[in-house]
């Protein structure tokens, strides 16, 4: 399933023969077809929107209701592109899980409109590792691969080991402890190489030294793997340090965007907390 | 004389703290009760104290079982009860598992199994008995059918409840990796009833020797409850008791089997006993 449309858009751009590139508008010539090899990514950073590359994702008119008069997502407008790393950051009930559960399609019985087109292999990782309890830790990670099985077992078995629990595939989830099992969970998706990852604050329940053990071992992997990447934080350094864009959502909308690496850390820190209603604290000076 | 040699570690101080918890377990914990009654019981047969009309010796009754070993008929009576048992349970099992998958996994499938089941509950079982007679006749179809109905309730239960207790978060797993309804139910739903069906089986196999006592004492010509009636009629309290431990012996064997099957389909949990 390449897109789940609300009823304003009814053309589908579900990939039929496997090898097209993500996220293309019915009727543009791809200008890019065949999907690049892992690592051979042509740029070293992500497509610019608006340069003529197609967006991996686009979100438009988004709404969401829940049945509330007033909507969770309040026609709310994104694209990725191809790549692209985006973090988004929101106070409780901004919407900002809304928005990823809209794109992976979790939100079956949710009232709403507006266009979502997502590229076909969408992978999620979630908070908790998800790893069901009675499948060693390999039957988790290949659980649902479409390949054949033995192939399926290798792909794991190499993602498993990128993740560095090469050793561990006869293991039983309860066995790992918490940053071992997201690992695990970080394994399951890499090893569909998918083109979108969702994150949907995926070491919020990591104690901090395992958090920036997790971080460095992410940025190891998107740099190898490449794909575009939609993660929902709470940790504003997080997003700092990890995404190409910070994206603020408040009240269903996006009410400030920015790109990293140009503005220095405590600047960008400064104006994020800001948008998100806090006063910025000198707690972190230090990493300015 | 004392001794000379210092020890290196310091005394054991501790801050004394009431201790509320049970401590360690006893050795041999689960046997000790049932050692102490087996000997109050010898002893006061010994003794004397209890009429062997009342209550016979323990090794009367195993000398009894001996005898009824040696002539053949022990073996052929519980050779009769284990077979209708065992029909009993597999049928009971499959009926209740199936029923249970059918009204776990689907909404139609819940209106319409999940409210007869739960009438079907209401009525003690044994209560059915004169009717099941009117239906099936006195037979060996009869007392299948009873045994049965008394398996099939605990085990769709315990599997219902199983596949409805099975995490969302699971659930929307399984649709973000887009497995089938197939997979899903083969890899997330049934591994994770298992727990609650082996439960189902526990109450399953202890419900099926309670109905199997009861069916074996309607006009019966063969089993171990028949082989108690005759023993009543003839004054022979030593084969009743005999029975009565042949049963006991049943029930737990049984129950320890499906533990067993417990530990081993289980091992993926970390529960209290490690």
């Amino acid at each position: 399933m390449a897109t789940h449309t609300g009823r304003l858009i009814a053309d589908d751009v579900t990939r039929q023969d496997g090898t097209a590139p993500h996220g293309v508008v019915p009727g543009a010539v791809p200008d890019d077809a065949g999907s690049p090899a892992p690592g051979a990514h042509p740029a070293a950073h992500p497509a610019v929107p608006g340069d003529g590359t197609p967006p991996a994702v686009v979100v438009r008119d988004l709404y969401r209701t829940y049945g509330m008069p007033k909507g969770v997502l309040d026609g709310l407008g994104l694209e990725i592109a191809d790549g692209e790393f985006v973090a988004i950051l929101g106070r409780s009930g901004s919407g900002k899980s809304t928005l990823l559960r809209a794109l992976a399609g979790l939100d079956h019985d949710v009232t709403g409109s507006g266009e979502i087109r997502v590229p076909a292999n969408v992978s999620v990782v979630f908070q908790d590792s998800r790893l069901l309890p009675w499948a060693r830790v390999l039957d988790n990670v290949v659980l649902g691969h479409e390949a054949a099985p033995a192939e399926a077992r290798a792909a794991g078995k190499a993602a498993l080991a990128e993740v560095g629990l090469a050793g561990r595939e006869r293991a039983w989830p309860h066995e790992l402890s918490g940053g071992e099992q997201q690992r695990a969970s970080l394994a399951r998706s890499l090893a569909r190489s998918p083109e979108l990852l969702l994150a949907d604050e995926p070491f919020g329940a990591l104690d901090a030294l395992t958090r920036a053990r997790m971080h460095d071992l992410l940025r190891d992997l998107l740099r190898r793997h490449r794909p575009t990447v939609l993660m929902v934080t709470h940790d504003v350094d997080e997003a700092i340090v990890l995404a190409d864009r910070v994206v603020v959502l408040d009240a269903g909308r996006i009410a400030l965007e920015r790109r990293t690496g140009t503005t220095p850390h405590a600047t960008l820190r400064a104006e994020l907390l800001g948008a998100l209603g806090l006063a910025p604290t000198d707690r972190r000076k230090d990493r300015a | 004389m004392t001794a000379v040699l210092a020890d290196p570690r310091p005394a054991d101080l501790r801050p004394g703290v009431r201790r509320l918890g049970l401590g360690k377990p006893l050795p041999l914990a689960g046997g000790l009760g049932v050692l102490v009654l087996l000997a109050v019981w010898s002893a006061g047969s010994a003794a004397g104290w209890i009429d062997p009309r009342v209550l016979t010796a323990p090794w009367t009754v195993v000398t009894t079982g001996a005898d009824l070993i040696a002539n053949g008929s022990l073996p052929e009576h519980l050779g009769v009860s284990l077979t209708r048992a065992a029909l009993g349970l597999v049928t009971g099992v499959a009926a209740g598992l199936v029923l249970a998958l059918i009204s776990g996994l689907s909404r139609v499938g819940d209106a319409l199994l999940d409210g007869p089941i739960q009438v079907k509950r209401a009525i003690p079982n044994l209560a059915l008995i004169p009717l099941l007679i009117l239906w099936f006749g006195i037979g060996e179809e009869m007392k299948v059918v009873t045994i049965a109905l008394g398996v099939f309730v605990p085990i769709y239960l315990h599997t219902h409840n199983g596949l409805r207790s099975i995490d969302s978060r699971y659930v929307e797993l399984a649709e973000t990796l887009r497995l089938t309804r197939g997979q899903f139910v083969a890899r997330v739903v049934l591994p994770g009833a298992l727990p609650g069906f082996l439960l189902g089986l526990r109450f399953a196999v202890t419900g099926s020797l309670l109905a199997l006592v009861v069916v074996e004492q309607v006009n019966g010509t063969a089993g171990i409850g028949y082989m108690m009636e005759l023993a009543r009629a003839y004054g022979q309290t030593e084969v009743i008791i005999l029975g009565l431990v042949v049963y006991g012996a049943l029930g737990w064997g049984a129950d320890a089997l499906v533990r067993l099957l417990q530990r081993r389909a289980l091992t993926w949990r970390r529960t209290l006993e490690g």
